[in-house]
């Protein structure tokens, strides 16, 4: 079972002022946005991510280009014995590439 | 590369039906939407925001506690870990329904309160309401609910201000979100009711002083929407960065169209989730161009020559097109009624 995986962040005191953005206002700067949210992909997002981690680790088979990015990134940290990390463009694109194949 | 942002803050209109007819209704609430979504529509949308990293969820309506089927929703998104938050007239509000909100883990409840009694029951057109939702806020805060109360501010209540704080603090309420009074929906049809420009510096008076003593009297004052920016009159840190529709929230409407706010009007829609579904909306290219695409050239004409215009980006997207038919370009703006007006205004005091 792999970890959640941390992505960027609303920090606290977004949500501390929920109330305004339930019509208008969230009075932040998208620059602030903070590490630490915990994203649950689903089984397939997993399950992609899970074999072409290990296909790329264990066998050298590069990714499709669409994920290939975002899964080198994964395998450096995953190489380097860093928690992994991953990015919101690469988030989108495996959740694009994902998309694609369901 | 395209853009990168989440909505990480989903307004839900759970239905336009609503048991109040408020003057100041900028949805013009009342009676339902054509074709409403169904509860297997709804829960087929909550099963798309896990993916979109949507943290909470805040149902709004017309009056989303009318809906007979929010505890499912609501059971649902808490079973994604998704928090949720209600905005209520607060009628309906009773023992069994914050027993369910409790169940639930409902997050928050908003109440709104739009100035002292003959005041409030005018702008909402009910005799005996507002003893009655002081009687469902003390419901709220004895369940140890967090409650925001919110007052929409306009020319009838705007000299009130001052006695509803002492009100709200006395009764222990520890926030207040105030905002000035939308030219959206019904009020068009009482116009009368908008702040005037000296009204809006007196609003950003009121908060300023107020919110100095908050540490005194316990109840934090929100500036919410529309109200700033920048002067001496809108303190909050951090500063208005500029209308964040489609770039950090968005609003989904009971017929399960997209907007970037649930307060802009029916016409600003970026897609329908009938059609699409929401990863396809926030993510095409051409989707919030009001606010990702936006560049300096866009600026109205209240806006154009302002030294911090591309700080603020022109405002409040709903107040500035609801008064002008055009974004980045609010006039309810303190820096730029100070640049009309440069001589101190006396009842912005």
């Amino acid at each position: 079972m792999f970890p959640r995986i941390p992505l960027r962040v609303v920090p606290q005191w977004i949500f501390e002022r929920w109330i305004l953005v339930a019509y208008l206002i969230i009075n932040w700067n998208i620059k602030e946005l903070a590490e630490g949210i915990k994203v649950k992909p689903d089984k397939e997002f997993y399950a992609v991510v899970a074999k072409h981690l290990s296909a790329y680790t264990q066998e050298g088979v590069m990714p499709p280009a669409e994920i290939a990015p975002a899964i080198l990134n994964l395998a450096d940290d995953m190489m380097a014995d860093r928690p992994m990390n991953m990015r919101a463009g690469d988030y989108i694109s495996i959740q694009n590439f994902v998309r694609g194949i369901k | 590369m395209g853009f990168e942002g989440f909505p990480f803050i989903l307004g839900w209109e759970l239905t336009l039906i609503c048991n109040l007819r408020c003057r100041h209704c900028g949805s013009s609430a009342g009676l339902s939407r054509d074709q409403e979504l169904s509860t297997a529509e709804a829960i087929k949308i909550c099963d798309q925001l896990p993916a979109l990293l949507v943290q909470e969820v805040n149902f709004t309506g017309g009056e989303p506690l009318l809906r007979p089927d929010w505890p499912v929703i609501a059971a649902y998104l808490g079973q994604l870990d998704i928090k949720t938050k209600f905005l209520t007239n607060g009628i309906v509000l009773d023992h069994k329904i914050i027993h369910q909100m409790l169940e639930l883990g409902v997050a928050g409840v908003g109440i709104s309160l739009d100035g002292l009694a003959e005041t409030h029951d005018f702008i909402r057109c009910r005799n005996g309401l507002f003893s009655e939702v002081l009687s469902k806020m003390k419901l709220v805060l004895e369940a140890e609910i967090p409650l925001t109360v919110i007052t929409t501010a306009n020319s009838k209540n705007i000299g009130e201000l001052p006695a509803l704080a002492e009100l709200l603090a006395d009764l222990g309420v520890t926030r207040w979100q105030i905002q000035p009074t939308f030219p959206l929906g019904r009020v068009k049809e009482f116009s009368y009711l908008r702040l005037s420009e000296d009204d809006y510096l007196r609003l950003g008076s009121f908060a300023v002083e107020w919110r100095a003593k908050s540490a005194e009297t316990g109840l934090e004052i929100l500036p919410g929407d529309s109200f700033g920016y920048f002067t001496e009159l809108d303190d909050r840190e951090p500063p208005w960065r500029g209308c964040p529709a489609g770039l950090f929230s968005c609003g989904i409407t009971s017929d399960g169209k997209i907007k970037g706010c649930l307060s802009l009007p029916d016409e600003i829609i970026e897609g329908d989730l009938r059609k699409n579904d929401l990863w396809e909306i926030w993510f095409h290219p051409d989707s919030f161009a009001y606010t990702r695409q936006f560049n300096l050239n866009q600026l109205g004409a209240n806006c154009e020559s302002c030294s911090v215009a591309e700080l603020c980006k022109g405002g409040c997207s709903a107040m500035s097109y609801g008064s002008t038919k055009q974004f980045h370009n609010d006039s309810y703006c303190f820096t730029g009624i100070r640049n009309r007006c440069p001589t101190p205004c006396p009842a912005g005091k």
